[in-house]
């Protein structure tokens, strides 16, 4: 957003998921969309789909453009991204925003996959250093053919969706050292020892 | 062995309703004990994407609401049968809201499955898993989609067995029961 922001984009962002939760919320919601002409979804991949809340968004957007004669011209670009190594898990999601694109009629105009975020923690890019290089690029090219009201190109849906590093390489190091940090997060909650608990357990 | 269903409609939905009746007397019949839970009457919060079911109160969600009972009924099932009105290509957020919250089934932890990497199981317990969506109209490239869908679900979920069906809105309880008792046939449930 801040690329789009660079390119003299007016931009606003709100969050589906507090958003959904209250009558306010969703009116809230229903008039930021509205208002925009370019909608950016970005959402994690959660049970290798889109979040709860997120769909109930594309629903309630859906129903309520279907409910206007002549809803205005929105464009939708999206990116998904999900913690494993591999841009191809979130691929279903990807197919979901599209047909929501489709049956909402707002035009798609691209849509991206990432793969690994868990590597970027919720830093800024700029901090992350050379893994995201072409993460940065691709982001760079969205915003570029969005803010120009040109295509998305490919390249730049590509670029996004380009693992970090080889994909050999980021599967060995999530399955050898994936749990280090889970073990230090639990470890900081006094829960180490309890990570197998099987809690609903039954014969 | 035990049965749970969840009903993910949005609303009093009849065809949905002919479904979860024939699956509840199919599996009657076949000598299960089934319980079918409408998730939109639940109180039932989003998934925050937090972890805390993995890092602070193992297998147990940090929100205390209807949502730790659909993780423990999750957990406690031979059989997990989902409903939903096919939304998108995928699921209505009903049916979704329940699934995200079933996470503190799996372990945070990593495992390879057909070469992926996926989530590792936290109980030793494996349900078979049987999908149904209701759509308008036939529709090949959303009946593949929605198909994925299930199959990565059993993926994630590493089921014993499953199987998924479209059924189109409107359609007689005949055409509906035969069609949940080939799906419920395919994974093994009834014979």
């Amino acid at each position: 957003m801040e690329r789009l922001g660079e390119k003299g984009v007016v931009w606003d962002k709100v969050y589906t998921y507090r958003l959904t939760r209250t009558a306010e919320g969703r009116e809230k919601l229903l008039n930021a969309v509205y208002g925009a002409d370019i909608l950016v979804l970005a959402s994690p991949l959660y049970v290798d789909s889109i979040p709860s809340f997120t769909i109930n968004a594309m629903e309630l957007i859906n129903e309520h453009r279907r409910a206007i004669e002549s809803p205005k011209e929105q464009k939708l670009f999206v990116i998904v991204n999900c913690g494993f190594p591999e841009p191809s898990h979130n691929q279903t999601a990807l197919a979901i925003y599209r047909r929501f694109a489709l049956e909402s009629g707002i035009e798609w105009v691209g849509g991206a996959r990432v793969g690994w975020g868990m590597a970027i923690d919720g830093r800024s890019l700029d901090s992350v250093g050379g893994m995201v290089k072409n993460l940065m690029r691709g982001l760079q090219l969205a915003a570029g053919a969005l803010a120009g009201d040109i295509p998305v190109p490919k390249e730049a849906e590509e670029l996004i969706s380009r693992p970090f590093m080889p994909l050999v390489l980021a599967k060995l190091m999530t399955s050898v050292a994936g749990g280090v940090g889970w073990n230090s997060e639990a470890r900081k909650n006094g829960v180490r020892n309890r990570m197998h608990d099987r809690p609903y357990e039954s014969d | 062995m035990k049965a749970v269903l969840f009903d993910g409609s949005k609303d009093d939905d009849t065809t949905i309703g002919t479904i979860r009746q024939a699956i509840v007397e199919q599996l009657g019949r076949a000598g299960w004990d089934e319980e079918a839970i409408d998730v939109r009457n639940k109180r039932i919060a989003g998934c925050t994407g937090c972890f805390g079911c993995w890092v602070k109160t193992p297998g147990i969600c940090v929100i205390d609401d209807d949502g730790r009972e659909i993780a423990k009924k999750a957990a406690q099932a031979d059989l997990l049968v989902c409903l939903t009105p096919i939304t998108f290509r995928g699921y209505s957020s009903e049916l979704k809201r329940a699934l995200d919250r079933s996470i503190p089934v799996l372990l945070p932890y990593f495992t390879r499955v057909n070469g992926e990497i996926h989530h590792s199981m936290r109980y030793r317990r494996r349900q078979r898993l049987a999908v149904i969506g209701v759509q308008a109209s036939p529709d090949r490239e959303s009946a593949q989609i929605f198909k994925t869908l299930v199959d990565r679900n059993a993926i994630n979920f590493h089921s014993l067995a499953h199987g998924s069906s479209i059924i189109i809105r409107g359609s007689g309880p005949r055409e509906i029961g035969e069609l949940t008792n080939s799906l419920l046939k395919s994974i093994g449930v009834t014979t």
